[in-house]
């Protein structure tokens, strides 16, 4: 029987620990378990509980929901307890960076930045969502931050490809917090090394918002930040250029072929 | 069970930290660490290294060149937790102590092949203008007790930082074995 090769991460320590294992752990069976392959079947079995979506299902309805299934519906290569081969959820790494960010007219930047997947994705490994630090260029005017990004996600369908939205704030002297633009961009789908440049925008509201924001700071801000990346109520907004966002991002892909899916 | 391992690949890390701009400093050194993820294992070469210190050239080019070799592999079953690698530079200030003048860092190239990699250093920014004047005056500029900091993503709220010009370091990277996940 051909051992298969397990997709979560394992240390090289010594301890068994999964790294991985976030999850709930799966029920106990009689039948053979193979070492270390907890977290892999508690990820399959937590499908069971997401709302899946017809659509673009990547080949794994069709193992029943029998009492033992969850030993067919093992996260790995190779063959399960009954002998038959098995299918691994498609798997995305993406890696890199936000670089930093021009063109806008503030000097202190720092960028709050965050992924918003679709349901049928699940993020494995990695910081969702987080914020860089406020950075003041001394010569130039780029602002980096060159904060790292590093994500693991395992998915059964393609819709709801992951978007990194940002929102670009600028900081002054006194400490007050100023919105400098919103943007969002796709994660690459063809894996390799990719320069993104994420334009922003900002809400500008009515003339007596933009005199206030020019004498006193402060401005019109999204109530729902999920309009930065969904084109569902954009119409109502009258919003002005900010400046540009650049980001390096690496993307790794992983048994998206097996599901007929080429990249 | 040891017979039911994850696939291990290797990558291999070759290259230089090849030079600097800093228009206003000079006679500077840069240290060099990797930061991994629990997953990540260096096997061969060093993943660490102090470079000697450099001084601008006199022609036009005013340049400062360390040509300092990396030289590392690492082992994983994982790619999360890519290595990153962070560089930070020193150099003395007026009154002739060391303080640091640029962190940075930047993830290993994905693809084997030649890669050329500028990297944007900065420094931490004192909080008030008093601390400014005091650690100027007394050569305790504020820096990260541990550099690799800078590779991490959280915490780094309410940092505030000052960027310099970019850097240049040129990284080679080859694939020892590159077979990221063995198919089956």
């Amino acid at each position: 029987m051909p051992e298969p090769c397990v997709v979560t991460g394992r240390r090289f320590s010594q301890n068994g620990e999964n790294v991985h294992h976030t999850l709930a752990p799966p029920p106990q069976a009689a039948g053979p378990i193979r070492q270390g392959r907890e977290a892999a079947v508690a990820l399959v079995t937590t499908r069971e509980a997401e709302g899946g979506r017809d659509g673009e299902r990547l080949g794994t309805s069709d193992l029943s929901l029998s009492g033992r299934s969850w030993e067919k519906r093992e996260l790995g290569l190779g063959v399960s307890a009954r002998g038959e081969r098995v299918r691994a959820m498609a798997e995305a790494h993406v890696i890199g960076q936000i670089v930093g960010a021009t063109g806008f007219s503030e000097n202190s930047l720092f960028c709050k930045w965050g992924v918003h997947t679709g349901a049928a994705w699940k993020l494995l490994s990695g910081i969702r969502e987080g914020q860089t630090q406020v950075d003041t260029p001394q010569i130039g005017d780029m602002a980096y931050w060159s904060h790292p990004i590093d994500l693991h996600f395992a998915t059964k369908g393609l819709q709801g490809w992951p978007r990194l939205h940002l929102q670009v704030w600028s900081q002054d002297s006194f400490g007050r917090c100023q919105l400098a633009g919103y943007g969002f961009c796709h994660v690459p789908s063809s894996p390799g090394t990719h320069k993104l440049d994420c334009p922003t925008w900002r809400p500008l509201g009515s003339w007596r918002e933009q005199l206030a924001r020019a004498f006193v700071g402060g401005g019109p801000q999204l109530l729902h930040g999920d309009t930065i990346y969904s084109g569902a109520d954009r119409y109502r907004l009258h919003t002005a250029a900010g400046g540009t966002v650049h980001l390096e991002l690496g993307l790794l892909l992983r048994h998206f072929d097996r599901y007929g899916v080429e990249c | 069970m040891a017979a039911a391992g994850p696939s291990v690949f290797l990558l291999m890390v070759n290259g230089q930290v090849e030079s600097a701009q800093f228009p206003e400093y000079d006679d500077l050194y840069c240290k060099y660490c990797f930061v991994y993820g629990q997953d990540w294992a260096p096997t061969a070469g060093l993943e660490e290294g102090i470079s000697q210190i450099t001084s601008k050239s006199q022609d036009v080019r005013q340049a400062l060149v360390w040509n300092f070799p990396i030289d590392v592999t690492f082992k994983s079953t994982n790619p999360y937790g890519w290595p990153q690698i962070v560089l930070s530079v020193y150099g003395p200030d007026v009154f002739g102590n060391d303080v640091v003048r640029g962190y940075g860092a930047v993830h290993v190239p994905f693809s084997p092949g030649r890669h050329k990699r500028t990297i944007p250093m900065f420094v931490p920014e004192s909080a008030s203008t008093l601390q400014k004047f005091t650690s100027w005056f007394m050569g305790r500029r504020p820096e990260y007790t541990d550099p690799k900091v800078v590779a991490q993503g959280e915490g780094r709220e309410g940092e505030n930082t000052e960027t310099e010009i970019p850097r240049v370091a040129r990284l080679w990277l080859c694939p020892a074995q590159l077979t990221l996940f063995c198919p089956q």
